[in-house]
């Protein structure tokens, strides 16, 4: 194996030319008009340029990312992590096409991708889930029983819900009268079916997931755990190795629950399984069959190199090790992303006029930009990865705390202060914190200290403040007169323009109705192939006609509805799976 | 800067004033934080600007001669309240405390927001009330010798209503007292999952009809504001003191101000591509939220009451930096009908919108008024009139778009042509103005003509035929019913020279009266 063609960009692709650097491979980055200075770009030792895609991308464009990489002469497509590493469709094409695919199989990516068949692969593994009902409930009796069984409180769900309707949390036998009545009425006005699941509701936990890794000659190992529950809207902001304060035998317990998970879906490559904990209990979240964003403090532990391990894997390598090690000291990382944590966490690209980390004993910085780069509105806004190294925890946390404070980031505000009062209060040093908590505990009080670096620059730049309500990006104009404010820092998000109702938010995959009325045409069957604007089906009410069109190119998977359906606001009516050609 | 440390006297005030803080009350602040809620300060300190709040009653404690004889530990007697500002803005605020008796209104909690409305009255400042439990205090309620006294809040609310805005928050339960100040607020928020509101909460209503509802059930965000009950809900708090913050961010402090303007103006990047959005076709429905989001302003159009009502949209946005209040038909709902719902949404946002200097942008597609026994036994008869008495009683400058269908009464009520002296009052080419559609009228007017035609259909579609070649922009302007027929693109830049032109507000018209008399 000769050459790796990296298919993304950013601080992931650089880091999987350092890899392929440090395993004597040659490596070709990908990019844009406008990424050609990019530092991901440099980075590498050849470039190929994309093309512009008349929707989306380059970045995802399958077909495009995969004749470059024939034409390079690739042995092999990194996908980093995002949207084509967890595409089995992605995996599929590229193993087709004659190109090893750096991730696991794409049977294995499919199965894990779906909720439901993962966690049924949990449960034939004997991996603990949230305990839950699996299927329709009798009665409140019955509800009392589970509960009574696997602890309260519970969750009561209708079967074909969504969006917190015909969903009631239950805390105790003497309320499950009333919420069951409540969540059945209510399911079966929004679902029109008011059938019940329960399950067990997990108040408070912490993210704690485990790094495996897996050889195609049947070795799986656990290379160790992070604890990655400083969230925002589930979105991890600091993660760590190894995960603090977890008796040795619930540790080992994980540990034994990842690997045998992996072993059974015939796991290759590296991968996260992801756990909820509380107290001594763990139950199965999801796994990641990709690279994480986290993995680094997993590397700074244990030193194995994973993104060494994962090219090493794909080409048909064993593990580099056998068990798994012993962690060594404690790393912490923060992400640095482009966003302002006085106005919301808002991302504000913009051009990054200083970016200096201090290089000291232990500061690793995984970087996506330097300074006098540009962090456009059209990709994620993370500007890279501060990671420490210490020998204890408490020392870790101090270092980390030094280091930011010597970082210094100008031109764009930085999610650092935010990082700053996590490290600095007392919950996180005794390590007592669960998902909830930095929503709860920290953030307001991020939206009132405006005074950090990230709320000057917005001062400064007479740019007013921008606030996100209801799915509505709205700038507020400072009081007295406004100046100044540039394109470049105003944010992504438009006016929502979703469905109706609440909690008719679309997934992806899913088309909901925009209206009530009646189905008077359905103009696809399952398995078709439509384009994007293709019309899928369409509605009438009030003698108005509404033709509800397919957002991006997919596979209508299934139809929810036919002609003449009366159907509510919000309601499912297409199931389909996206294509990425 | 030094600290003062007092002495003697003062420093009994000092350490009173320090109980009343969230670092005297650890197990208050726990509770209400496993409540997944902010305490009543952290609130203040998240909704107003860093440093600007200064209290006043801090040290207030819960009145002495009441009936009522036991303890009580109420700190600020449950409501802390002060002035600050919220983005550079004065505003007074009114912050509840669940912690203390649940939120309920004591005697000396209840003088507090006396003084605070007093002072918002003298000064015209915006009142932001953020509520979470509440109602009388049933400790001291229960004696005729105070309650019989009533309540004069309210009357000092509605001397203050129309001359600066008042806000309610709803973080918690509130139903009842919370529910009555959020009825004669201006905007109403609510937070999903643990706010509540109505009139009276799930043990009341059982207790008076037998119903078993839960609190979300009765009065949850979700249903209270799909009903209109409140504005908005969001899913977070501090998302709800975003709310606010737009919310007050196009509005004066008060009626003698005007209206924030912001010279950083940037159209919408698809603003030249507006004509794309209206199929002439009458019979296909779009989503009316993209004509206005390319009309206004990027990033500036802020929808009140999205989820009540759907067949019309109310939105606050700035039309070249000033702002603006667009009342908008939406055919993906009812086909854009007029109903009770509709008309009281309009109604009370176009009066907002008019007591604050904010002038109305009217986008007409409107088949007309809902009919129908439901539409009867709703007293949309009655009802429709308020759309007319506000727009009739208004002030501010207000224009009109017909975008494509204006019918009958629905057009008129919606400031089409010269029904309200809308300046200027435009139609695009897709516009299809009448009385009311063709067929309509065919159905009830021609019905026998037809019928007893040799060939009923053809006669059908003579008669159609020649009454819609009247029907067109081209007439309605040749008629001066409106005064230009503009391309979609051209849109903005007439409403951006028209309200740059304009006063704040036209000259009153009328007779002498105390007040005209809305219809309900």
């Amino acid at each position: 194996m000769k050459k790796i063609l990296i298919a993304n960009r950013g601080e992931i692709a650089g880091r999987v030319s350092e890899a392929c650097a440090a395993l004597g491979i040659t490596s070709v980055a990908v990019h844009t008009e406008e990424d050609a200075g990019a530092l991901h770009v440099a980075l590498a030792d050849e470039a190929v340029r994309l093309d512009p895609t008349p929707s989306g991308t380059p970045y995802l464009d399958a077909t495009a990312l995969i004749d470059v990489a024939v034409d390079a002469g690739a042995d092999a497509i990194h996908p980093g992590y995002g949207f084509l590493s967890e595409s089995a469709d992605f995996a599929q094409r590229v193993e087709e096409r004659g190109l090893v695919f750096i991730g696991p199989r794409a049977e294995t990516l499919a199965t894990l991708g779906d909720k439901v068949s993962a966690r049924s692969a949990a449960i034939d593994a004997g991996v603990p889930v949230v305990p839950g009902s699996g299927g329709p409930v009798g009665g409140p009796v019955q509800v009392i029983e589970f509960g009574d069984t696997h602890g309260w409180p519970v969750l009561v769900k209708a079967a074909h819900g969504g969006g917190g309707r015909g969903m009631r949390v239950v805390r105790a036998a003497s309320e499950v009268d009333a919420a069951w009545q409540a969540a059945g009425r209510e399911a079966l006005a929004a679902f029109g079916d008011g059938t019940l699941f329960v399950e067990r509701y997990i108040e408070s936990a912490r993210h704690v997931e485990v790094q495996v890794i897996a050889d195609t000659h049947g070795n799986v190992v656990a290379v160790g755990d992070r604890d990655c529950s400083v969230q925002r809207r589930h979105q991890k902001l600091i993660e760590e190795a190894p995960a603090a304060g977890v008796a040795p035998r619930v540790r080992e317990a994980m540990a034994e629950a990842a690997v045998r998970l992996c072993r059974a879906a015939g796991y290759r490559g590296v991968g996260t399984v992801e756990f909820l904990l509380e107290g001594e209990e763990f139950w199965f979240l999801e796994v990641n069959g990709r690279i994480q964003v986290e993995h680094p403090v997993t590397e700074l532990v244990t030193g194995v190199d994973l993104v060494a391990e994962q090219i090493r894997i794909a080409f048909g390598q064993e593990l580099s090790i056998t068990s798994t090690p012993q962690p060594r000291g404690h790393a912490i990382q923060v992400r640095v992303n482009a966003e302002d944590p006085g106005r919301g966490f808002l991302p504000v690209p913009g051009r990054i006029e200083k970016l200096e980390v201090p290089q000291r004993v232990g500061v690793r910085f995984d970087a996506g930009y330097r300074g006098g780069d540009t962090v456009s509105p059209r990709f994620d806004s993370l500007i890279g990865k501060l990671i420490v190294w210490a020998t204890d925890r408490d020392q870790a946390i101090r270092r980390l705390l030094r280091a930011i404070d010597s970082t210094d980031i100008t031109g764009v505000p930085t999610t650092l202060p935010a990082a700053t009062v996590v490290l600095s209060s007392e919950e996180f040093a005794c390590s007592d914190v669960t998902t909830r908590w930095f929503e709860m505990q920290i953030e307001p009080g991020l939206a009132s200290s405006g005074g950090t670096s990230s709320a000057t620059v917005a001062e400064d730049g007479g740019d007013g403040r921008w606030v996100e309500v209801a799915g509505q990006v709205i700038r507020i104009p400072r009081a007295g007169g406004i100046r100044g404010g540039t394109a470049a820092q105003r944010p992504r998000t438009r006016m929502n323009r979703g469905p109706a109702g609440p909690g008719a938010a679309a997934q992806p995959g899913e088309v909901r109705s925009p209206m009530a009325g009646t189905v008077l045409a359905v103009h696809v069957r399952e398995g078709d192939q439509v384009e994007s604007g293709d019309p899928l089906l369409t509605l009438e009410a009030m003698k108005m006609e509404n033709v509800v069109r397919a957002a991006a190119p997919a596979t209508v998977a299934t139809l929810h509805v036919e002609t003449n359906a009366i159907v509510e606001g919000g309601s499912l009516l297409v199931t389909v799976s996206p294509r990425t050609d | 800067m030094t600290t003062h440390s007092p002495t003697g006297p003062g420093k009994a005030v000092a350490a009173a004033r320090a109980l009343a803080l969230d670092e005297a009350r650890p197990a208050a602040v726990a509770r209400q934080h496993d409540l997944g809620k902010l305490t009543a300060r952290e609130r203040i300190d998240a909704l107003t600007d860093s440093g600007s709040f200064v209290e006043f009653g801090s040290l207030v404690m819960p009145t002495r001669d009441t009936s009522f004889e036991g303890e009580i530990d109420a700190p600020a007697d449950g409501v802390v309240t002060g002035r600050a500002t919220v983005d550079g803005r004065p505003a007074l605020i009114a912050s509840f405390d669940f912690t203390v008796a649940g939120g309920s209104n004591g005697q000396a909690g209840s003088l507090k927001m006396f003084r605070l409305v007093e002072i918002a009255i003298n000064e015209g400042t915006p009142v932001i009330m953020l509520l979470d439990g509440g109602g009388h205090r049933l400790q001291e309620g229960l004696d005729s010798w105070h309650f019989a006294a009533g309540f004069p809040l309210f009357n000092d609310m509605v001397a203050l209503s129309g001359h600066a805005p008042m806000v309610s928050v709803m973080l918690g339960p509130g139903f009842g007292g919370p529910t009555n100040f959020a009825a004669l607020s201006d905007f109403v928020v609510m937070v999903r999952g643990t706010s509540s509101m109505g009139i009276a909460g799930p043990p009341l209503v059982k207790a008076a009809t037998g119903e078993i509802l839960t609190k979300d059930e009765l009065g949850g965000a979700d249903v209270q504001t799909e009903r209109g009950t409140a504005h908005l809900a969001v899913d977070s708090e501090l998302e709800a003191f975003d709310a606010v913050r737009a919310f007050l961010s196009f509005l004066p402090s008060n009626c003698t101000q005007d209206a924030p303007v912001t010279d950083e103006v940037q159209a919408h990047p698809d603003a030249a591509r507006i004509g794309e959005i209206v199929p002439a076709n009458t019979r296909l429905a779009y989503d009316v939220r993209e004509v206005v989001e390319r009309l206004a302003d990027e990033h500036s159009v802020f929808e009140i009451r999205p989820r009540n009502a759907e067949n019309v949209v109310t939105a606050f946005a700035r039309l070249g930096g000033r702002p603006v209040g667009f009342i908008a038909n939406q055919p993906l709902h009812l086909g854009g009908a007029l109903d009770s719902p509709a008309v009281e949404k309009v109604s009370h946002f176009v009066s907002v919108c008019d007591a604050f200097g904010v002038a109305l942008v009217y986008l007409v597609d409107v088949p007309g008024f809902l009919g129908g026994s439901a539409a009867e036994r709703s007293q949309l008869g009655r009802r429709s009139g308020r759309m007319l008495f506000e727009l009739g009683q208004a002030t501010v400058p207000r224009m009109s778009v017909v975008l494509r269908k204006g019918y009958g009464a629905g057009y008129i009520a919606m400031a089409g042509g010269r029904s309200f002296a809308a300046d200027p009052a435009l139609a695009w080419p897709t516009a299809e103005i009448s009385a009311t559609s063709i067929d309509g009228a065919l159905d009830i007017a021609y019905r026998r003509e037809i019928e007893a035609a040799a060939d009923p259909a053809a006669h059908r579609r003579q008669l159609h035929d020649s009454f819609a070649v009247h029907i067109s922009p081209l007439a309605a302007a040749q008629g001066f019913g409106v005064d230009d027929v503009i391309e979609p693109a051209d849109t903005r830049a007439r409403l951006l020279a028209a309200l740059a032109r304009q006063p704040r507000r036209w000259p009153a018209r009328g007779p002498q009266k105390a007040h005209a008399i809305s219809p309900i």
